[in-house]
């Protein structure tokens, strides 16, 4: 049981990471250069590739694809967006749409590796291997190397007394609620390494492992739901996102497919117009 | 991509959109108005306003201040009326609206020349016979017909000199001029209809016009209002933002 509450640890740190546009607990990261390369070619690789989403996952009589670069962690992380809208009664609109986040799969280890905590008592390090999806949830494949230390006077850790690093796979689903992404654990997987590791969960260190990540994540997590990006010509409809989750990208591509709605008046309407004219889209009112 | 920059933007207008009198959105459009073979520019004022939870109000005014300032200019250039035996000029034309009518004054010169037939259609101008200068003071109104403003006008009277009169009289000359300053005027007039045109992002929007008139705008400012509305439905707003879309106005389709 301890181990597996240890994985939705560190899942919970994944999906801190995820939110869009959403700081973290700062944690340096190196290789920035070498980032901004493989932001490029993953770029390329997202704009081109739409092979394997499903386009019943946008459809609508109007269409809007979307790029939208994300800082995370100083990190450049690309997103596309694909909206549908469709008219699905006298006075709503039917709204799709679908979140390719390969972008963000790719850079998750990136983001995600670092130290979670450094305080003097205890220091914990994620290392995130591999994010990958399958069906309709996540698998989030890495470790955690923790230090137990005694603290020094000037609040500096010291000796230290224990040491281990745990191998965790979970299992994450996403659910809507509002008009954000929720995600929740299915499952979880995990792997002492060698004696050691066995020793870390006889002494039940794996519990305050598990504890701090899960304090700290959750608590994160519970202030910053996962609101995904969405085109503005949506959010001045004002939706209702009612269903949705991650999907995969055959194979094993990280998506989001949201379906919502909105209520459509004339006051909408006018509401849109005088929100487009704000922008000075509508030309002719220039 | 630049929207993406305004999205904060958007998200300002979208509240203040919230607020209790911002139900309704102006907007100011430069507009033409086709004459024969020229066009004369005007500003389409447009309002819209949720009327009921399907239905806009639609409210165009169109502001011809311009047209007013420019139409007596080339009508002093043309002569209203030029036959064989008649011409008639139209001089220091001036418009203004009060209210709901519009009053028009101008100097009418009516030339009147000898006219000898030629053959079975031509006919020769001859020598001038006689030149009256009288006032004319007439009053236009507005009617709506075919979703298009059309002038009217009510009346025309034409006032000659003192010294001219008892000549004038007796030939009847000053009434068969009214006459066919009449026939010219609302010949022009018909083929001449307001039609306010909505801009392609719009057009969706099309309304059917209900009423109509002339309106003063500012002091003795020629303007003619519409009102109507048009029944909207969740449609309307995709054909906006398709419209958009096919101008490049927003991002374009997967």
């Amino acid at each position: 049981m301890a181990s597996s509450r240890l994985n939705k640890g560190l899942l919970v740190s994944v999906l801190i990471a995820m939110l869009p546009g959403c700081g973290s607990k700062a944690q340096d990261q190196g290789a920035v250069s070498e980032t901004i390369a493989q932001t490029e070619a993953s770029k390329n690789a997202s704009s081109l590739n739409t092979a394997g989403i499903d386009p019943a996952t946008y459809a609508g009589r109007f269409q809007v694809k979307l790029t939208k670069e994300v800082p995370l962690r100083d990190i450049p992380v690309p997103f596309t967006v694909y909206g549908g809208l469709e008219e699905s009664s006298p006075t709503r609109l039917r709204l799709r749409v679908f979140m390719d986040l390969r972008g963000l799969q790719e850079k998750a280890p990136q983001i995600l590796t670092g130290p979670l905590e450094e305080s003097c008592k205890r220091q914990i390090y994620l290392e995130i291997r591999d994010v990958t999806a399958i069906g309709e949830t996540v698998k989030v494949e890495g470790s955690a190397r923790a230090r137990f230390t005694r603290c020094k006077r000037n609040e500096e850790p010291g000796f230290q007394y224990f040491g281990a690093t745990v191998d965790a796979i979970a299992v994450a689903k996403a659910e809507v609620k509002g008009q954000c992404l929720t995600f929740s654990i299915e499952s979880a997987d995990l792997s002492p390494r060698g004696f050691i590791g066995a020793v870390t969960n006889l002494f039940g260190l794996t519990n305050r492992i598990n504890e701090a990540v899960l304090e700290k994540g959750g608590e994160f997590l519970a202030a910053n739901p996962v609101c995904p990006p969405l085109p503005e010509e949506f959010s001045v409809l004002d939706p209702i996102y009612e269903t949705g989750g991650t999907r995969e990208i055959a194979p094993g591509g990280m998506g989001a497919a949201v379906v919502g709605s909105a209520d459509v008046s004339a006051e909408t309407i006018v509401k849109v117009l005088a929100g487009l004219k704000e922008l000075g889209v509508l030309e002719f009112a220039e | 991509m630049r929207l993406w920059f305004i999205l904060p933007a958007l998200m300002a207008a979208f509240l203040d959109a919230r607020a209790p009198d911002a139900q309704e959105v102006d907007f100011v459009i430069d507009a033409t108005l086709p004459v024969r073979d020229t066009e004369l520019p005007y500003t389409l004022d447009l309002n819209l306003t949720a009327a009921a939870p399907t239905r806009i109000g639609v409210g165009a005014l169109l502001d011809l201040r311009e047209i007013q300032k420019i139409v007596p200019e080339r009508l002093a250039d043309n002569a209203i009326v030029d036959n064989c035996g008649l011409q008639v000029r139209l001089d220091d034309l001036s418009f203004k609206a009060e209210d709901d009518a519009i009053d028009l004054d101008g100097d009418v010169t009516v030339t009147i020349f000898e006219c000898s037939r030629t053959s079975e259609r031509d006919f020769q101008r001859g020598e001038e016979k006689r030149a009256i200068l009288a006032k004319m003071s007439t009053e236009a109104t507005v009617e709506l017909r075919d979703n298009c403003a059309y002038f009217k006008l009510i009346d025309l009277t034409l006032t000659a000199p003192e010294e001219q009169r008892e000549q004038l009289l007796e030939d009847d000359t000053l009434d068969s001029v009214k006459e066919l300053m009449l026939a010219a005027v609302d010949l022009v007039l018909n083929e001449t209809p307001l039609c306010p045109e909505l801009p392609a992002e719009l057009a969706s929007l099309d309304p059917a016009y209900e009423k109509g008139g002339p309106r003063e705008i500012g002091e003795g400012g020629l303007g003619v209002f519409l009102d109507g509305s048009v029944d909207v439905s969740p449609s309307t707003i995709l054909d906006i933002l398709t419209v958009l879309q096919q101008q490049e106005l927003i991002p374009g389709r997967p």
